[in-house]
Order: structure tokens, then C-alpha cells, then sequence
């Protein structure tokens, strides 16, 4: 391992080299800078990571199945076990996707599933993220630039390879596709993630294609050349649900594709992840996932989340109100690290002013006890390591099975005192190895 | 086996290669005045910024070479083409590949470099050697004849302007009237053409070929060259 930090440097310059970077809005300007990335890797044993296989694929099968339900028959609302209220009244919910059935009746094929490891030694959800998760293509290349800068780092441990995303994505995008050409669709250049959409196309030989080379004609979505048009039948946007099809959504989107949503209604394209997926990931709906998994698989759920509490409970809202100190406070409508909120860092006139906002809007809000989550070691520029939280995002992919993928994004806080790991906050990233005992 | 790309895709393919073309043909021909400074000789660089229409709103010969070379503000500098070209090279990821791509990166990087080192000459050498890194990455890794043969004509397009403009022997200008015909009749991908400007470019081939000048002047040239894509 010592000698992957030496090589530190030069990783960074390859990173560098290879345009390794991630944007973000300041003021309303753009600025690209390159992804911060910390050598030092986050390693999972195989077998610990066989267990959060486990508890993964279990999670997003529930996840997957409750959105089927949602906008099919809704069992799950008719036998009370999700209120109505917390579907309904979610922004993440559209109704326009009532009684859609997706391609082979995936919703999230590629699911984004945050988790800490407390200092118990449990794993904790997070966060689902079923709409468009981001993160993979970080660690896949910073791998690859890894074991060119370090040979002998590799060749000392058994880490399982993770150079496969580009194919598994495309296997999960020929699986749900309804005849022609795989497209990643992106909102172009300036996008924060606009590095992993085209470098995902790139390792997963898609087209990356912008709204402008984009057309429904007879509900087909097309891809606009300068000879025939071609037929699209898988689409990975990288655009969210609201500015998609401007003809169904948010009429201004001017990066969205008219009459999209037509298509997919008729069965002829695939998208990916499919609209309307924000209800499952919704803060809100975190809360009952464990439900979910027990009542649509009967399972007793392997992964734990945080403990949640919710507001709109009159036990858990006195709970809240009399703990808030101690507790963190998510706003469900936001995300990216925003929203969040610790009351241990309140004056007493803020926590007031939070306890009656969270009585006027119950829904709006959950609040968590804070976990004590283990920290990893980072490598500062003297060469010392210190200690910052860190959390994992891994990426579960739902083609013709439901698999994770070996690896993940590990975020870590860059401020010694912050919990926030989140790259639009100014966190870093660390590769995730899945070791094997030789 | 070639596919089909779309207008903004083929767009982009030709000025990165125009770009690509203009950083490394103007610091070539610019390397020369670091030397001839260094005797304190002069340098006309107000006919420079003639010769390419551009504005010239440099005081003296060292504020032309800093802010006309390295300025990240001045949209004509050679460090803002260096941009352009990386700007379009970045959303051709997946055509041209990360590895070539690359080349314009570290491009970029050697300009920001060379910009702050004493020897300003070995920073152009470095760039000039990236972008002929890039140019030959794009002959042997890219597979698709359509997307390596539009980046070429970007690349002519773009050095004939340049050769018109600083006055360079007809037989390097043959050269490049040469290859850019070749590329346009290998040209796989359907991009609207001007046919008139192509006929005016195979006349003056047809006449520099048989060691004849140039019959129409190099501003009509350069105006048919211009305009050969209409992108």
C-alpha cells in the first residue's frame, strides 16, 4: 500500500491528464475542477462484502417492486403499510407515469445506495438514489490510472477488478432495449457530471447524444445524423424526470426531448432509470424500505437504515422536538448534500425557528439520530494521514439479475469537523476495493 | 464500421480539428519571433494581427507575445484556442477516445505551464509534440474513416487559412490544397458542402500542381477555403 502513496502524484497528474472532473454552479458560473482523490482505498473484505451484496439486492428488488406497484395496482398503499399521503404528496411521484409498465418491469436499473459503517461495525443506509445516481466512472478510472502508476500495489493484493461497469451497463441497456442503438442522453457540456456521461459512453459504447440530436417521429425517439436517423431503444439520461420531455413536464426545459414521454408509453424505447422513480428515493419513503422488503419479498431486511424518524408521526415529531439537539434534520425535497442539517449545530434561537417549521410542515422533514460512522485515513499534501468521515455509495445495476457492482465511490469530508462528504460540498473521493484473502 | 453522427457531433469534429490546427501552426510560426527578440530585433506583429483580421490592441512586441500567446481572456490568443479545441475535443469522448483526447488536456496544461516558465520556447516544443501526439493518435486509434477524415479537413481548412494569411510558399499551400481534397473525397460522413468553393480549391490545385501561381487572390482563397463546410 506504501507504495501507491508514493505515487500519489502521479495519479493525480493522470487523473489530471485524462480530465478527471466534476463542475459546479457558484453564482450562477460555472467552474470545472478536478475531482479530489485520496489514494488511500477503502477495502472491503469479500466476505463482509458478500453480506452487503445481500442486503443490497434485497433493497433495490423491494425498491424496484414497490415502484411497479406505485404506478400499478398500489397494494402496498391499500394495505396501509405506506400512507397514501407519503406517495402523493412527493415531488419524486409523477402521474403522468400511471400505468406505465417499463421494459421487462425494471424501474431502477442502475440504483445508487449510500451507506456509512458505524463504529459497531454495521453498515447503515443512508440514502436510495433511483433517479440519476452518479459517481461510477470516479473510481473505475481512478483504478485503472492506479494500477499503471503502482504495478507491484496490485500485484501484492487480491482486489477484485471493477474495469467491468462499462460492460455491465451495457448489458443491463441491451437487456431492457426495444430494438436499435444504445444512447446516453446528457444535458450537455455544463453539466456537474458531464466527465461520466461521456466517459461512461465511451467504456460502454453507447452514443452520448444531446437534446438537439434527439426526435420522436410515430412515438420513436431517434438519434439525428447527418444521414438516416437512427432508432434509439435504450436511453440512459442523465436529465432529471422534469426536464425530459417538456411536452409532458416542465413546458420551458429546453433540454428536453418533445414527445419522449409518448414513446416510452408505447413501449418503444427504454429509459433509464425510468421517470418517475424520485417517489422510492424520496426521503420520506427511506423510512418505510424495511416494510417494503418484508412486504413485497417476505424477508426480514439484511441492511439496516439509520434510525429514522418521521415528523408527520405524532410519536416520532414529540421525539423530534425533544431531541433536536442531538438529531440531524433532512429537508426531503433536497439533495447533494443540501438540506441537511445538524441541530447539535443551532443556537437556541435556530432551533426554535426549525421546531416551528418542522410543526408547520411535518412532511417536509425527517430527522435521524446522528451515526457515529467510522473514519477512513486520507493522505494530506505533507504527507500525513489523517482522519475524515467517509460514506459509500455502491452501484447496484437491474438488467437480467439484479448485481452490484464490485467496487463503489467512497466520499470523505475534507473539513475535520463536517459529516458532509458530498463533491458538491468540496469532498473527496477514494477508490473501494473488494479484497481477497490469498 | 463507420455509423452515422449528428450535425452537432460532425461540427464539432471539424473544429477541433480547425482548433487543433490553429494552436499548433500559430506557435510554430511564433517560435521564431522568441528568437529573432532575443536580439532585440524587431517584429511586426501590428501586420500579424492584420494579416488575420484580428484586432491588435498590444502596446509592444512583448505584450503581443505574452497576451496574444498565453492570455486566457483574449479570445484571440493561441491559450483561448487551446480551449476551444479542448472544448470540442471533450464532448468527442467517445469518439475519438480518452487516450487521444488526452493529448489535448495535457496540451492545455503545457500552455499554463509554458506560460510561467523562463524558457518559454521548450513550453511551445511541448505543446507542438502533444498536438502531433493527438494528430497521430487520431490516424492510428480512431477507427471510424468518417470521424478521422472530418477532423482532417477541419485541420486543412484551418492551415490553409493560416498559410494564406502569413504568406507561406505556394508549395506548402499546394500540400495542404492537396490533402484537404483528398480528405473531402474520402469523406464518408454527409456534411453540406459549398460546391463552388470546392471547384475554386480544385482549379488552384489543378494550377499550383503544374507549378502555376495562384489565379485569384489570396483573400478570394482563403474566402473559398473558409467556406468549403458549412458548419
Amino acid at each position: 500500500m506504501n507504495e501507491l502513496l508514493m505515487h500519489k502524484e502521479q495519479v493525480n497528474e493522470q487523473l489530471a491528464r485524462y480530465g478527471v472532473k466534476f463542475g459546479i454552479y457558484k453564482n450562477g458560473v460555472f467552474h470545472e475542477r478536478l475531482f479530489p482523490f485520496d489514494p488511500i482505498p477503502r477495502q472491503i473484505g469479500r466476505d463482509d462484502f458478500s453480506l452487503l451484496e445481500k442486503g443490497l439486492r434485497q433493497r433495490v428488488m423491494a425498491l424496484n417492486r414497490f415502484l411497479s406497484d406505485i404506478y400499478g395496482k398500489k397494494e402496498i398503499l391499500r394495505d396501509g403499510i405506506v400512507p397514501e399521503e407519503f406517495v402523493y404528496r412527493s415531488p419524486g411521484y409523477l402521474a403522468e407515469c400511471e400505468g406505465i409498465q417499463p421494459p421487462e418491469s425494471i424501474y431502477s436499473h442502475i440504483s445508487g445506495i449510500d451507506l456509512v459503517l458505524g463504529k459497531d461495525g454495521v453498515w447503515y443506509i443512508l440514502e436510495d438514489n433511483l433517479r440519476i445516481p452518479s459517481g461510477a466512472s470516479y473510481p473505475l478510472i481512478a483504478r485503472a490510472l492506479c494500477r499503471n502508476c503502482s504495478p507491484n500495489t496490485f500485484r501484492r493484493n487480491t482486489v477484485q477488478d471493477n474495469r467491468n461497469y462499462g460492460a455491465m451497463l451495457k448489458e443491463v441497456m441491451d437487456h431492457v432495449n426495444r430494438g436499435g442503438i444504445n444512447v446516453i442522453f446528457t444535458p450537455g457540456r455544463y453539466n456537474a457530471a458531464y466527465f461520466e456521461h461521456s466517459y461512461l459512453a465511451e467504456q460502454s459504447g453507447a452514443i452520448l447524444a444531446e437534446s438537439a440530436d434527439l426526435f420522436v417521429d410515430q412515438q420513436v425517439l431517434y438519434y439525428r445524423t447527418s444521414q438516416d436517423p437512427v432508432r434509439i431503444g435504450a436511453i440512459y439520461r442523465r436529465v432529471s424526470d422534469e426536464y425530459l420531455d417538456p411536452l409532458c413536464f416542465e413546458p420551458s426545459s429546453l433540454i428536453g426531448i418533445p414527445n419522449l414521454m409518448d414513446a416510452y408509453r408505447a413501449g418503444n424505447v427504454a429509459i433509464l432509470n425510468s421517470p418517475g422513480n424520485g417517489v422510492a428515493d424520496d426521503k420520506g419513503i427511506y423510512y418505510f424500505v424495511p416494510k417494503m422488503i418484508s412486504y413485497y419479498l417476505g424477508e426480514k431486511p439484511i441492511l439496516h437504515n439509520a434510525p429514522t424518524y418521521l415528523p408527520y408521526f405524532r410519536e416520532d415529531m414529540e421525539y423530534t422536538l425533544s431531541h433536536l439537539g442531538e438529531l440531524v434534520i433532512k429537508d426531503v425535497a433536497e439533495a447533494g448534500g443540501y438540506g441537511v442539517v445538524f441541530g447539535c449545530d443551532l443556537s437556541e434561537e435556530e432551533l426554535g425557528n426549525l421546531k416551528e417549521t418542522i410543526q408547520k410542515e411535518p412532511r417536509r422533514f425527517i430527522s435521524q439520530s446522528v451515526i457515529d460512522f467510522q473514519e477512513l485515513p486520507i493522505l494530506e499534501d505533507d504527507g500525513q494521514q489523517v482522519m475524515r468521515k467517509a460514506d459509500l455509495r455502491a452501484f447496484v445495476l437491474s438488467g437480467k439479475d439484479t448485481v452490484v457492482w464490485p467496487s463503489g465511490l467512497t466520499r470523505f469530508s475534507r473539513n475535520p469537523d463536517s459529516f458532509v462528504v458530498n463533491s458538491s460540498q468540496g469532498g473527496g473521493f477514494k477508490d473501494t476495493w473488494i479484497t481477497v484473502s490469498q | 464500421m463507420d455509423y452515422g453522427l449528428s450535425i452537432t457531433k460532425i461540427s464539432h469534429l471539424f473544429w477541433l480539428g480547425r482548433y487543433a490546427a490553429r494552436v499548433d501552426a500559430t506557435l510554430r510560426y511564433l517560435i521564431g519571433w522568441y528568437d529573432t527578440m532575443l536580439d532585440g530585433k524587431p517584429i511586426d506583429y501590428q501586420g500579424f494581427c492584420r494579416s488575420l483580421d484580428i484586432p491588435c490592441p498590444y502596446t509592444n512586441p512583448h505584450n503581443f507575445m505574452r497576451r496574444y500567446i498565453f492570455d486566457k481572456k483574449n479570445p484571440d490568443s493561441i491559450r483561448s484556442a487551446a480551449e476551444f479545441m479542448l472544448g470540442n475535443g471533450m464532448v468527442l469522448r467517445e469518439n475519438i477516445g480518452s487516450n487521444t483526447l488526452s493529448y489535448l488536456q495535457m496540451a492545455v496544461y503545457a500552455m499554463d505551464n509554458a506560460s510561467v516558465s523562463v524558457n518559454p520556447g521548450l513550453g511551445f516544443q511541448r505543446v507542438c509534440d502533444l498536438m502531433m501526439a493527438f494528430t497521430g493518435s487520431c490516424d492510428v486509434y480512431i477507427d471510424h474513416l468518417g470521424i478521422r477524415n472530418m477532423i482532417k479537413c477541419g485541420s486543412m481548412v484551418e492551415r490553409i487559412s493560416l498559410y494564406l494569411s502569413f504568406g507561406y510558399p505556394d508549395e506548402q499551400l499546394r500540400k495542404a490544397v492537396d490533402e484537404l481534397i483528398l480528405y473531402t473525397d474520402h469523406l464518408s460522413l454527409l456534411v453540406s458542402m459549398d460546391l463552388n468553393a470546392l471547384s475554386i480549391l480544385q482549379i488552384q490545385k489543378h494550377l499550383l500542381d503544374q507549378g502555376r501561381g495562384i489565379t485569384i487572390s489570396r483573400y478570394d482563397m482563403k474566402h473559398a477555403d473558409e467556406s468549403l463546410f458549412q458548419l
